[in-house]
């Protein structure tokens, strides 16, 4: 089922600003989006409109085509994962999962034996076996967390929203239970909207990434779109390692305010401004100035330069090979493949 | 050392102020021995005086905890101006004194009263009636059951009854099955609180009674007439099974809370 927002505003009582500003969005049938940005972006308010847990006072929500604004979120039909599980504690994990169906109107209620055999089923999916006779808080937080995401599941739905889910869980589990939810993606044919505030997790997860800033969408596409394409400095710093050079714009140079660091011709006006840069993208010049290059540490083929340039230290990755220089003396750091930025916005390209 | 001599303070004063009073209550009951005390259930002013109370207790219980769950899940679900009045008018009953609370009755239902004349003429008086007693008890124990709901609901927070709406559940669903089972322990604790004030409730209940034995005597006001007719063994066996009662109640509390904690920790 397609999600698609039109114009969506949300204001909250006693305040003036939009929690959520003017959002359209499109979220194609089977696809996997990740709502990403910095907290108090509207990430979470927009996925309750769509849930209908919060109310909106501008624009529709539309699910397949049809608009859902006067529908109940008991009547959407859709799956809900909350950060902190929201669990019901007194319930065992099988009357959790099975919840949803054991509360339907007795005309479409499955009978017990049925329900026992989905939450069965739901259980397996979500390796844990035999857990159905537990209690919440004697399940860990990776299966709490999976109890939460088959209690989703157990009514079907085609929409699956997922709040921060893996908010609360350590690293390890984090990444397993990426891997296995994308699976489940594609094995259910869910269309998928997840909340999150790193970007690695929305990245590996989601087709396409949605950047989020106060309460308006700043970009949105492949996650490889926005790390390459960043719409402005924002999106750039959001979307990767960033290092800023500040300095000034004159006759047609972009000058560092930093010494040992190469001008970079730009056609842009006169006046302050910046150059954003991933660390790979810069380039030592062996001989050009006069800073010296220490090789710190290397992962596989990349090694990590570190420079000092007036109590200020640069990162550059580079392919290095086994007989790399571990000092590289006197060079300058050549930037021309960074981003002139003077404040929110870009700047005509540097090269 | 410190920490002995603070415990044994403790234990004195609990003996002394909260053990010691019901034993001697006891003590008295069966001074002239068990067939003297157990001779009070004959009369039949007694045994009418525990079922009224009985009656009183069960009925206010069950107005109380309807009516609390609404409060409680109305003020710490929804915003609105005057919620904070709200809340001061219904912890009003546990600072105002019970004999003021039976007098407001009086004043409404009494024949001084607004309507106590017609109700009268009606055949239906409220004041010396049981619906006095059953108004001046609830009024007395309204607070308890909001007051101890209220923390709860608050601490559980609302994203077990979002998730249990995104699930498909209705209002009503969502109150049954995960509102008031989560909070059941606070629930509890109320119900209970209530049924051991309603029991033992005196002041208000004395002012809008009438004292009249048979009819409207509750066993703390029948306590009252048999000590004042120098009746004290009856006096002192109603007053045990008054504190026996209550004792049951505190004890079926405990139990409660007890297994609580085993099958259930936040999750």
């Amino acid at each position: 089922m397609s999600v698609q927002l039109d114009h969506i505003t949300r204001i909250l009582p006693q305040s003036s600003r939009p929690i959520v500003d003017d959002i359209s969005l499109l979220v194609p049938d089977g696809s996997f989006t990740a709502l990403v940005g910095p907290s108090g972006a509207g990430k979470t308010s927009l996925l309750r409109i769509i849930a209908g847990l919060d109310p909106h006072q501008g624009g529709h929500v539309m699910i397949d085509g049809a608009c859902v604004d006067i529908q109940d979120a008991r009547a959407r039909n859709i799956g809900f994962v909350f950060q902190h599980y929201a669990l019901f504690a007194h319930m065992t994990v099988a009357a959790n999962i099975g919840f949803g169906l054991s509360i339907r109107p007795r005309r479409t209620r499955p009978g017990k034996a049925d329900i026992a055999a989905r939450v069965a089923d739901l259980l397996d999916l979500m390796q844990l076996p035999r857990m159905g006779g537990r209690y919440p808080h004697e399940l860990s937080g990776g299966q709490r967390q999976r109890v939460a995401l088959a209690r989703a599941l157990a009514t079907g739905p085609r929409v699956l929203l997922l709040d921060e889910p893996f908010g609360a869980l350590d690293p390890l589990v984090r990444q397993q239970i990426r891997g296995w939810l994308r699976d489940l993606h594609e094995r259910l044919g869910l269309t998928t909207i997840l909340v999150t505030h790193d970007r690695q997790e929305a990245a590996e997860l989601a087709d396409t990434v949605v950047l989020m800033r106060n309460g308006r969408i700043v970009q949105s596409g492949p996650a490889r779109q926005l790390e390459d394409n960043p719409a402005d400095p924002f999106v750039m710093t959001f979307t990767g390692d960033v290092v800023r050079i500040a300095g000034h714009v004159a006759h047609g140079m972009f000058i560092p305010a930093l010494p040992d660091i190469q001008p970079v011709a730009t056609p842009t006006a006169d006046g302050p401004a910046e150059i954003l840069i991933r660390p790979a993208d810069i380039r030592l010049l062996p001989g050009g100035g006069g800073t010296h290059a220490h090789l710190r540490h290397r992962r596989g083929p990349v090694g990590i330069y570190e420079t000092t340039i007036a109590h200020t230290t640069f990162a550059v990755e580079t392919i290095t090979t086994s007989d790399s220089a571990h000092v590289i003396p006197d060079c300058a750091l050549d930037i021309t493949a960074g981003r002139l930025a003077r404040g929110d916005t870009w700047l005509e390209r540097a090269a | 050392m410190t920490r002995f001599a603070f415990a044994a303070l403790i234990y004195l004063l609990m003996g002394m102020m909260v053990v010691l009073p019901p034993v001697m209550v006891l003590a008295m009951a069966l001074s002239h021995g068990a067939g003297a005390a157990l001779a009070t259930f004959a009369d039949p002013d007694a045994l009418s005086a525990i079922r009224l109370t009985i009656i009183m207790t069960v009925l206010t219980v069950g107005v109380n905890t309807v009516f609390g769950v609404m409060a409680a899940w109305t003020l710490s679900h929804f915003r609105f101006p005057g919620r904070n009045l709200l809340i001061v008018l219904i912890e009003l009953p546990l600072s105002v004194s019970p004999v003021v609370g039976g007098l407001v009755w009086l004043l409404v239902f009494g024949t001084q009263g607004w309507w106590g004349t017609a109700l009268e003429r009606w055949g239906h008086p409220i004041m010396f009636a049981p619906p006095g007693i059953l108004l001046a008890t609830i009024f007395v124990t309204f607070p308890y059951v909001t007051r101890t709901l209220m923390p709860m609901l608050a601490h559980n927070g609302r994203t077990a009854e979002e998730a249990a709406i995104t699930l498909g559940a209705s209002l009503w669903q969502v109150l049954w099955h995960v509102t008031l089972p989560g909070a059941r322990l606070a629930l509890v604790s109320g119900i209970l609180l209530t049924t051991a004030r309603a029991m033992g409730e005196f002041g208000a209940v004395s002012v809008v009674s009438g004292h009249i034995p048979g009819l409207t005597e509750t066993m703390p006001l029948h306590i009252e007439t048999l000590y004042n007719g120098y009746q004290t063994v009856a006096a002192f066996t109603m007053a045990a099974l008054l504190v026996l009662m209550a004792v049951i109640v505190v004890a079926v509390r405990t139990f409660l809370e007890r297994g609580q904690d085993r099958t259930e920790k936040t999750a």
